[in-house]
């Protein structure tokens, strides 16, 4: 296979002109289209300030965006014009509090000077999202896929990139590189030991190799493995590079590495917050600019930063005339986390910066994002979906997975990973603990740990005010059994409709943090002990447009995997009879209909057990609508229709029971 | 079924209750639930006459399906065999001894099956779905197949052999109700063969045969048959919702009445199906009660159903619009409307350099037989006649089979050759396209063609600036009309194109007429209606490379241009940038 660089420069090239021309589009818009995009948050009152420390503390009533805590925004006064939003101070959100309608913004990193003076109590101001600049940088990734083609001159090392990713090369164990395996982490020592079949021969493949892929399906413990992998590596002498797509990605596999005591020391470049990875006292350090980090004589053990960080050394080495053969020699060997996200072009620049790698990800979760093609297709693929598919290398996948119980990981291991995952023993017999028998038992019997609960709608398409009433029920059913809130997760694939299942769950008195209620894309990488899934859609024209992207296979993968003891799925039955615009579904084997087939598989796995729920979700509607929720019209005809016909349905013996 | 509103609804006789391919094949072509009940349930005696064009379209597929028959039958002759019809025995009856002559054929190893019937036993569907109920489990599938095609080396029933099917149609790609109608008779002749054929094949009018797997289809065959039969047994109130796909319906008619008879909503241009029963839900059952309606209320409703605020209250307009026959200005346009790849669209009143209209008819699903008419003017030249008489004029001709992207290559470099020019002046040309399929169908070209990179290309440089005038038109005003034609829209604003239809011209005329007399349709009828006589001469252009047909197209696109810039004149008159 060849590897063509040509199609990744136009892929890079086509997401810059998109993402500029949605940054254009952000800083024009008035503030009632960008509150449509869930950027923006109007209406917030400064009722206290600290110019000092540069806090301020706003009043709201709702918060109809998507903006959270940790969220960078801009600050202005409620009237600024769209253009200048981007010329106000910017802050982060540090406090959220929904039931006393409390926002705290602390200014941002030296932002505090523009804090002062400019805002007073009583005023009213509107946050926006911040723009993503370091994503406009198209140069950089250019500049990279130019490097590794050669054409800046062909270093061996660029050679071996160019050979692994059209798999010309293959892994080869380390003493045949050259590099000795020296003593990395001994055979009896117990995090050794207590390795799974699956996570022993990934462990020998990536510390004996000089390159190896890792897949880690959810729950299989991938990020404590690398952990593992590192310290064995740090104890061959060799220096480590971290990469991950997102700052809270590289944090995570650098909180793994600090749990090794023998791990020395640890360092990460960049990022604006860094929540539980501070604190660690002198074994880790915290440096701001990539410059200052790679000008240091000093290498740490163990060192994190994203692409960008990895690349801006080298792209600077580039303009002078030492060219390719400038390419350091900083790093022994890089480990990739998030791999299944990250793109071909961004891999290639952290990749320059050593000769091994070893990249942990899974293909069958969600793929990068992007906005110009189909996620997962063509250039737009995910290095790891790269190197696996396009490259055809051996990737390890770890089959044990420590989350998913025997019943929940049956489906996920069927359909995405050839019948080889399977439950670890500690989690098979996982079932939900639930003290009371309320009118919702048969939806939340611990008894079927995957569960569909059918609610008979149509025609909606971003929100389903049925569904949202009866996961609030469902909810507070749960925490008043015995399931504690925090292990409680709702995921809708729409804003809106996890806009109205916080507002009904507000009313019934969950005003906190938990549960978390999020997308797909927000969820990934979490694990609760109960799930619902709210899948809103049923207008067939909203599922025909959104086909490609809202049915997407590995979203429906990482959706239903989130749970550890149980999965609650609501949905209307004409979610599984969606298809696509007809023009998608001409010629032969057209790819959508198979990415359709897999919620129809599940659906035909689930049905016989399925719950029709759809009268008590209409009745809980009627309650929280009573109680003061959203006016929402209780019932249609065709609801009425349905219901009529759920209940004949159910008092024939015909259909689900 | 009876609606307060109305008399008592005619009773529906049961039929058969057979589902056949036609009832599988018309759902997922058009979907809608009543044409289900309808096809299951309905009086025969109440369904009407295809359409003139239906009906010759109706004709081109038996004459193709008899030519392709023919040859098979050249190409194998001692290893064919066609099961006839024969009038004189009832329908039921006929069928039935085609199903047994079928199972003979099928027995004795015939190489190819014409026209066979397969079909379950009476109680049997259960044992072929079993996911289907009581209600359902009289039902008989039935499939009267084109070709049956014997398969060797597949073990089943009558030895070590098996049959899949094949379907004939005059369409150029094999689509996806074909697909389906293919897929539900394999799941019946599995049941009489004791074997799931691995594949099927459509015989595309494009002369080509396409393959395809039948196992991913059958997921949704069963939830077809298993859930959605269910459902058509009791319709609801007022459960037709009229779409201009009903023209190619049987039931039309039957609908139709229904629909002026209780002043229906879903005669409104653009009501969803789920509004109108949002507003019926609410007591608002009829175009005159919302008319009516409170806008307060209505602001309410739309929020409450979750859909735009102003969703109801902009119906409630466009029902005026409706009555009165003319545009109503909206009174908020808000936001501009999106290009296809997302993004901000200019504003062609705050346009300063010229405009490029484009005109154009793009018929298979990827837009590969086209024909397009740019007209390059400024401003100043809106509102002017006839745009072959000044200069920036151009018609290109159709794209052929060997150059499927000409088209889109034209229009595309006439684009980017007219920017480059202006661009010392720090202008740049804005498309307007004057129909909502043109840019869609030739962002699925491009698909096609290079792939989604060249797709997502072209929506970057030609799409996100440019304006879909009908979408344009829509942020404005509440215009009365079903599908947009720009003509027609045209008209609405007083503008009367001077060009002659296409239609008037006698060879055009002679050319139509003669086509009637030989797939039996109404010639004058078609001749009336620009949209279908363009629809049928871009199909004649396929087989018949006679002139006329292209200055049909020809004509028809720069009546179209006419219209787009008197219109677009109109609109603009007095406003600059």
């Amino acid at each position: 296979m060849t590897f063509d660089l040509s199609e990744f420069a136009s892929f890079v090239d086509l997401e810059f002109r998109a993402k500029f021309r949605a940054v254009i589009d952000q800083i024009s818009l008035p503030v009632a289209d960008r509150v449509d995009r869930y950027t923006c948050w109007p209406g917030l009152i400064v009722e206290a300030m600290d110019p000092d420390s540069g806090r301020l503390t706003l009043r709201f009533k709702t918060n109809p965006s998507k903006l959270r805590v940790g969220e960078y925004v801009y600050v202005n006064n409620l009237d600024v014009p769209p253009h200048q939003v981007i010329s106000g101070p910017e802050g982060v959100i540090e406090a959220l509090d929904t039931r006393q309608g409390i926002c705290r913004i602390r200014a941002g990193y030296r932002q505090v000077h523009r804090f002062l003076g400019r805002f007073r109590i009583g005023q009213k101001l509107v946050l926006d999202l911040t723009l993503p600049t370091v994503h406009l940088n198209r140069e950089m990734p250019l500049l990279a896929l130019r490097l590794v083609s050669g054409d800046l001159g062909d270093a061996p090392r660029l050679q071996r990139i160019r050979g692994l990713m059209s798999g010309e090369r293959r892994a080869q164990l380390l003493e045949d590189t050259g590099g000795a395996p020296g003593s990395g982490v001994e055979e009896g020592d117990p995090s050794l030991r207590r390795l799974t079949p699956s996570q022993r021969r990934a462990f020998d493949a990536a510390t004996r190799r000089d390159f190896a892929l890792i897949q880690g399906p959810p729950g299989t413990g991938k990020t404590h493995l690398l952990g593992l992998i590192v310290r064995d590596f740090v104890r061959r002498g060799m220096k480590v590079g971290v990469c991950a797509l997102t700052h809270h990605g590289i944090n995570n596999l650098l909180l793994e590495c600090l749990s090794h005591s023998d791990i020395p020391d640890v360092c990460k470049i960049g990022g604006r917050e860094h929540g539980r990875i501070e604190g660690h006292g002198s074994r880790l350090r915290l440096v701001k600019s990539p410059g200052a980090y790679f000008r240091s004589k000093t290498i740490p053990a163990v060192t994190g930063f994203t692409q960008h960080a990895a690349f801006s050394p080298v792209a600077r080495n580039l303009d002078s005339d030492a060219g390719a053969d400038a390419l350091p020699d900083r790093f022994d060997v890089l480990v990739f986390d998030e791999a299944g996200q990250l793109t071909v072009p961004a891999a290639l620049m952290a990749m320059v910066q050593a000769d091994r790698y070893v990249f942990a990800g899974d293909h069958k979760q969600l793929p990068p994002v992007v906005q110009t093609l189909r996620p997962g297709s063509g250039p737009a693929r995910s290095v790891f979906q790269h190197l696996v598919e396009q490259a055809d290398h051996e990737a390890f996948m770890l089959e044990e997975s420590f989350r998913l119980n025997d019943e929940l990981v049956r489906f996920p291991s069927e359909v995405f990973y050839g019948g080889r995952l399977v439950s670890a023993s500690s989690a098979k017999a996982r079932r939900l603990q639930l003290r009371t028998n309320q009118r919702f038992a048969d939806v939340l019997s611990p008894e079927a740990p995957s569960q569909l609960a059918l609610v008979r709608h149509d025609s909606r398409s971003q929100e389903a005010p049925e569904e949202a009433a009866l996961i609030a029920f469902l909810v507070k059913e749960a925490v008043e059994g015995g399931v504690p809130a925090e292990e409680i997760a709702v995921i809708a694939p729409h804003r809106r409709q996890n806009v109205k299942i916080r507002e009904f769950l507000g009313l019934l008195g969950f005003h906190g943090p938990h549960p978390q209620v999020d997308t797909v894309e927000r969820i990934q990488g979490q694990e609760r002990d109960l799930v619902f899934l709210s899948m809103t859609l049923s207008d067939r024209d909203a599922m025909a447009r959104g086909a490609e992207f809202l049915f997407l296979p590995n979203r429906f993968n990482v959706a239903i995997t989130r749970a550890r003891k149980k999965l609650v799925v609501t949905a209307s039955p004409a979610l599984f009879r969606a298809l696509p615009r007809p023009e998608a579904l001409v010629g032969a084997e057209p790819p959508l209909l198979d990415d359709l087939n897999v919620l129809k598989r599940w659906y035909f796995q689930h049905r016989t057990r399925a719950v029709d729920v759809t009268d008590r979700a209409f009745d809980a509607l009627s309650e929280l609508t009573r109680l003061g929720a959203a006016k929402v019209s209780p019932a249609t005809p065709s609801d009425a229709a349905t219901r009529t016909s759920a209940k004949q349905n159910s008092e024939s013996g015909f259909g689900p029971s | 079924m009876t609606n307060e509103n109305s008399e008592t609804r005619p009773t529906l006789r049961p039929s058969s209750h057979a589902v056949t391919g036609s009832v599988v094949y018309n759902h997922f072509g058009h979907p809608c639930a009543y044409r289900l009940h309808l096809d299951l349930h309905g009086d025969r005696d109440l369904r009407c006459e295809p359409a003139a064009l239906t009906r010759y379209f109706m004709e081109r597929g038996n004459r193709h399906e008899a030519r392709v028959f023919e040859r098979i039958q050249k190409e194998r002759p001692d290893d064919c065999i066609a099961i006839a019809r024969d009038p004189s025995l009832p329908h039921e009856e006929d069928l039935e001894r085609r199903a047994a002559a079928t199972l003979e054929a099928m027995r004795e190893g015939k190489g190819i099956i014409f026209h066979g019937v397969i079909q379950s036993e009476p109680g049997e569907v259960k044992k072929i779905v079993p996911g289907v109920g009581e209600e359902e489990s009289p039902f008989r599938l039935r499939g009267e197949t084109d070709i049956l095609e014997r398969v060797d080396g597949v073990p089943s029933d009558f030895g070590d052999y098996a049959y899949r099917v094949g379907d004939v149609k005059s369409s150029r790609d094999a689509q996806f109700p074909q697909k389906m109608q293919v897929a539900f008779y394999s799941l019946v002749l599995s049941r009489r063969q004791g074997a799931m054929p691995e594949t099927g094949f459509i015989q595309t009018g494009a002369d080509e045969r396409v393959d395809f797997a039948i196992e991913p289809m059958l997921w949704t065959v069963r939830l077809f048959l298993e859930e959605e039969i269910h459902e058509t047994w009791e319709p609801g109130e007022s459960p037709f919702h009229l779409t201009p796909y009903c023209d190619q319906c049987a039931w039309r008619d039957h609908c139709r009445e229904q629909a002026e008879r209780d002043d229906d909503l879903s005669l409104i241009p653009g009501c969803r199906p789920g509004e109108k029963r949002a507003l019926l839900a609410m007591g608002v059952r009829s175009r005159t009660e919302l008319a009516a309606k409170d806008d307060r209320a209505l602001r309410a409703l739309g929020k409450s159903w979750g859909g735009r605020r102003d969703g109801f209250r902009d119906l409630k307009l466009r029902a005026s619009a409706l009555e009165f026959g003319r545009p109503v200005p909206k009174s908020d346009p808000g936001a501009l409307p999106q290009a296809q790849g997302g993004g901000r669209v200019p504003d062609p009143a705050s346009h300063r350099g010229p405009f490029l209209l484009v005109a154009g008819v793009a018929d298979g699903f990827h837009g590969e037989d086209a024909a397009l008419a740019v007209w390059r003017l400024r401003r100043d030249d809106l509102g002017r006649e006839a745009p072959t008489e000044k200069a920036g004029a151009v018609i290109h001709h159709r794209g052929t089979a060997d150059q499927p992207g000409e088209m889109l290559r034209r229009l595309y470099r006439e684009i980017s050759q007219t920017n480059r020019l202006l661009s010392s002046r720090r202008e740049s040309v804005l498309p307007i396209f004057l129909s909502r399929s043109l840019p869609y169908r030739f962002r699925r070209l491009a698909e096609s063609l290079g792939g989604e990179a060249v797709a997502a290309r072209f929506v970057e440089e030609v799409l996100c600036d440019a304006v879909v005038l009908p979408e344009w038109l829509d942020r404005r005003f509440h215009l009365p009309l079903a599908t947009f034609d720009v003509e027609e829209a045209a008209r609405l604003f007083g503008i009367e194109v001077a060009s002659a239809p296409p239609g008037a011209h006698p060879e055009v005329a002679e050319r139509v007429q003669a086509l009637a007399a030989d797939f039996g349709f109404a010639g004058e009828t078609l001749c009336e209606a620009t949209p279908h006589l363009r629809r049928l001469a871009v199909r004649e252009m396929r087989d018949d490379s006679a002139p006329v047909w292209r200055d049909v197209i020809e004509r028809s696109l720069l009546r179209d241009l006419e219209a787009g810039a008197r219109l677009m004149g109109h609109l603009l008159k007095g406003r600059r940038p």
